[in-house]
């Protein structure tokens, strides 16, 4: 198990976060992880799904981190889905 | 109740929170409160001996690598430079308020002189000899300007730094006066004497400047910030102001120039006041490393002969006033003075 | 008074230049110090100042200048003044005097450096007062807080904020190393006089001065306005320098000095003044908002200036106007969020009424960034302050040094970072513009590492927020806090009428 910054930012924040994960986190451990940073704190909470995109495209929740070939430093963008 | 003092009070309670009362800033490590000089001064240099290099950059960028090997890397170091302080403690208030009052004293002698018609009446012979010795000199000042504007930027602590700049404002000062000589001058004994080709020529080809340009030229490239320092303040410009400020003055008093006589005994204050910062650093780095006596001499003596044979040059043209000083007479007068000089720190 | 005017014997002040016979023009003018596009030297002999002064005249004026205002100084020590300014007004002067006081004594470095380096005798005349400026900037600027200090402690980083790693010390840090302390004498003259003096410093005093009148800090007052009456001086050695590189066919790269420090300096300029004027100033002493002050001072002169001299406005241009609209937004928010990262205390700024005021000058303001302090508001209101502090670090762009922020439009397409590969690393940049400027000469900044670039490489251990902060060199009573402890998230409109009376 390895740890993995990321950087990260909700599509609806204003900033770019560092954000640590593990290589074995699922993709939805991810969005949850950067949610803790951004929902609730600066983006306002709605009862709706949380979706990843990683190089223009959305990953399925169930890949992990190493599945999904997401390396260090790579930029994330959780958002709701609409 | 209104936001303001409402904020306020609040405000103060929340700010005060863990309020100490501060005499000083905390970098400043002595129990006693320092002076306004210390405040102003005192480890300004955060960037002497910064890991990994200096300046926020490359580590490998040009000015970096520049001063990793003239500052950090100069053979001239002391474990702490922060605990030197120049003898006049000035800082820019007090510089600025010390020369108002003696560019004050200044003017008030060239209003006094002209209201004589000085210029007029002094002999052609004397004047034919300024156009040679004394008119070139604001290129030989000039450069005086850049090599301490050299060191001072170099240096590595703000408290030599300083004293480099008013140093170099010093030189800027003492030309501009001969700029000023020359251009009065010229209104009653030739246009040629405030003619920039003409004087630049002199400079350039003129035999008797040609070994004051040598140490001039060569000054400028001395790059370790140690060696510019000891090369400018130890040998060159001791021996340069002791020359023309000392000797000059004497031979335009015997010459009945009494306005350069008193302005270059003025212009010999603030040489003084560089001469005493000088030796204050002197003492500061060879008590806490004895071996810099070996390393200064060593910086002394490759430029003792040189700046002796460049106030030889200029020496020669002493004879030549209408009251003349032999060249010998002069030489005598310069060696002496910068023996003393370097006596005061030992270096002899 | 000596009977010659100063125009009568001013040329032979400054007619020292000369060719070298015992020495090479390349060995007393090195690229490394001055980096001279090939323009022929004795060109440089031509450098004319608009601005003439003379040793006399300057400690004249210098010394009635100083005497003038330290008294003033001494007079306000004694007064109450100083308790009565506005909390958000003490959170702009403490940013102020960590970000500028000790630079403005670097900027006598670089000064100097053109006082040795400059190609002609007149240039490094004005370099040698524009030297002893910045020393009396550097000085008095330092002079003042240290005055302050038994008032609030982190007045100290007046002096301290360039010995350590705070993320501010090092974006300030890292513009004016390359901007002129580490600059070569050329450059300096085009990126540090024209540019950021005349471009912004030049207005952004003017602009202050007034409303530290206004807002009743005469100190401040009276210090800035005194400064301001130097900087016009040493500020003019960017135009004879500039006229001559575009004389000799050099525009382009006269073009690409602007163009890489513009930017920077727009950024900077973002973070203290922007902050100051949009969110720290209070209400009532508000003249104009910073977009307003950047388009009539800063943009419609400098435009003038720059069309008279015969350059082009910088390609970003409607890029940086962009920025105007919501950049400085981004960075109060910013810096807010992480305030125990800065040395002093962010005024929220965002009571109902300085809301309005926000919504009239930025229309849309509460659609986009309202929307990030009604979530703040509610927790502070919720008695949940832990939710409005940092748990993590933003990401820091590799140029400008400042956090990434992005226009929080959630419309706009997206919020990634800009990014350039370089020997093998990649780097992270919060605009096109800062990338473009690491583009054009990567070997200046490639081996230095940003505050998270730190982070990762594992230079603070253990990697906490709370060895960050102790990393940044700041201690607990520096922390910065709410200006108001919140006051202006219970402050109803209502609230807000009664100060009027």
């Amino acid at each position: 198990m390895a740890t993995v910054p990321l950087t990260a930012a909700h599509k609806e924040d204003f900033v770019v976060l560092l954000v640590p994960v593990e290589d074995t986190d699922t993709i939805a451990q991810v969005a949850q992880k950067i949610a803790a940073h951004t929902v609730g704190i600066r983006v306002k909470p709605r009862n709706k799904p949380l979706q990843v995109m990683h190089n223009g495209r959305m990953v399925p929740d169930h890949l992990t981190v190493a599945e999904a070939g997401i390396r260090p430093m790579d930029y994330v963008e959780v958002s709701y889905v609409e | 109740m209104s936001k303001e003092s409402g904020a306020r009070a609040r405000g103060d309670r929340q700010v005060g929170g863990l309020r100490r009362k501060r005499k000083a800033w905390s970098l400043w490590e002595e129990r006693r409160v320092p002076s306004d000089y210390e405040v102003v001064s005192h480890r300004f240099h955060y960037h002497f001996r910064r890991e990994p290099a200096p300046f926020d950059l490359d580590p490998n960028h040009p000015i970096n690598r520049w001063y990793l090997k003239h500052r950090e890397g100069s053979p001239f170091q002391v474990d702490d430079w922060e605990q030197f302080r120049d003898p006049a403690r000035l800082t820019y208030k007090d510089y600025v308020t010390l020369q108002k009052d003696r560019e004050l004293y200044v003017d008030q002698l060239i209003d006094d002189f002209e209201r004589e018609d000085h210029y007029r009446r002094l002999p052609k012979a004397w004047v034919d000899l300024l156009e040679v010795l004394y008119i070139p000199s604001r290129f030989s000042g000039h450069v005086l300007q850049m090599s301490a504007m050299y060191w001072a930027q170099m240096a590595p602590s703000a408290y030599i730094t300083n004293a480099g700049y008013f140093q170099g404002a010093d030189e800027l000062r003492r030309l501009q006066r001969s700029a000023y000589i020359a251009k009065a001058l010229s209104l009653d004994h030739g246009e040629h004497l405030a003619d920039s080709e003409r004087t630049r020529a002199i400079w350039e080809d003129d035999p008797h400047w040609q070994p004051m340009r040598e140490v001039m030229e060569k000054l400028l490239i001395a790059y370790d910030w140690g060696e510019s320092f000891v090369a400018t303040n130890l040998v060159v410009k001791p021996v340069y102001d002791a020359l023309m400020n000392v000797a000059f003055s004497g031979l335009a008093e015997q010459n009945g120039d009494d306005l350069l006589h008193l302005m270059h005994r003025d212009f010999q204050l603030d040489s003084e006041r560089a001469a005493n910062f000088t030796v204050a650093l002197v003492r500061y780095a060879t008590e806490r490393v004895s071996d810099h006596r070996r390393l200064l001499g060593e910086w002394i003596e490759k430029w003792r002969e040189p700046a002796y044979r460049a106030a030889e040059g200029l020496a020669a043209l002493f004879e030549k006033a209408p009251h003349g000083m032999a060249k010998e007479a002069v030489m005598d007068l310069v060696r002496a003075s910068h023996r003393t000089f370097l006596e005061r720190m030992g270096l002899a | 008074m000596p009977k010659l005017e100063r125009s009568a014997y001013y040329d032979l002040t400054r007619d020292m230049n000369w060719r070298f016979k015992y020495v090479r023009a390349e060995e007393v003018f090195p690229q490394e110090m001055v980096h001279n596009p090939e323009v022929p030297y004795e060109e440089w002999w031509k450098w004319d100042e608009p601005y003439k002064v003379t040793y006399r005249e300057y400690v004249y004026n210098q010394s009635e200048k100083d005497h003038g205002v330290y008294s003033v100084k001494a007079a306000i020590a004694r007064s109450k003044l100083f308790d009565a300014l506005d909390n958000g007004w003490k959170a702009a002067l403490t940013a102020h005097y960590g970000a500028i006081a000790l630079p403005e004594y670097l900027a006598s470095i670089g000064e100097s450096r053109m006082a040795r380096f400059g190609l002609g005798a007149s240039w490094r005349n004005m370099a040698t007062y524009g030297c002893l400026d910045e020393t009396r900037h550097g000085q008095i600027q330092v002079y003042f807080p240290y005055g302050l200090l038994d008032k609030h402690p982190q007045f100290d980083w007046a002096h301290k904020a360039f010995h350590t790693n705070e993320w501010g010390a090092i974006a300030a840090r890292s513009m004016f190393d390359r901007m002129f302390t580490a600059n070569d004498a050329l450059s300096t003259a085009i990126q540090l006089t024209f540019t950021f003096e005349t471009g912004f410093t030049n207005l952004q005093f003017l602009g202050m001065a007034a409303d530290a009148m206004d807002v009743g800090d005469v100190e401040f007052g009276a210090l800035i306005s005194s400064i301001q009456t130097d900087e016009s001086r040493h500020a003019q050695i960017g135009e004879p320098t500039l006229r001559i590189l575009l004389k000799n066919g050099k525009k382009k790269e006269a073009q690409r000095l602007v163009e890489t420090m513009w930017w920077r300096a727009w950024h900077i300029f973002a973070l203290l003044t922007g902050l100051s004027m949009d969110y720290y100033t209070p209400l009532e002493h508000r003249s104009m908002s910073f977009k307003e002050f950047m388009e009539e001072w800063v943009l419609r002169q400098f435009l003038d200036m720059f069309r008279d001299l015969g350059m082009d406005p910088p390609w970003y241009w409607d890029i940086m106007r962009d920025e105007m609209n919501w950049y400085q937004h981004g960075l109060h928010l910013g810096v807010w969020f992480w305030r125990p990262t800065v040395w002093w205390n962010p005024d929220g700024g965002v009571s109902e009424a300085e809301r309005e005021w926000l919504e009239e000058k930025y229309p849309g303001w509460n659609d986009t960034f309202g929307r990030y302090w009604d979530v703040i508001t509610e927790n502070i209101r919720n008695g949940q302050t832990e939710k409005t502090l940092p748990q993590t670090l933003p990401l820091v762009c590799n140029m400008c040094h400042i956090p990434i922020v992005t226009l929080s439009d959630p419309k706009q397409k997206h919020n990634a970072p800009y990014v350039s590969e370089y020997n093998g690393r990649r780097y992270l940049f919060c605009s096109e513009p800062c990338k473009w400027i690491f583009d054009v000469e990567p070997e200046k900044y490639a081996g230095y590492l940003s505050i998270v670039d730190r982070f990762l490489a594992g230079h603070i251990q253990p990697p906490t927020l709370e060895n960050v902060l102790a990393y940044m060199g700041l201690t607990p009573d520096i922390w910065g806090r709410d200006a108001d402890n919140y006051a202006w998230a219970f402050q109803k409109k209502v609230d807000q009428a009664a100060v009027g009376n």
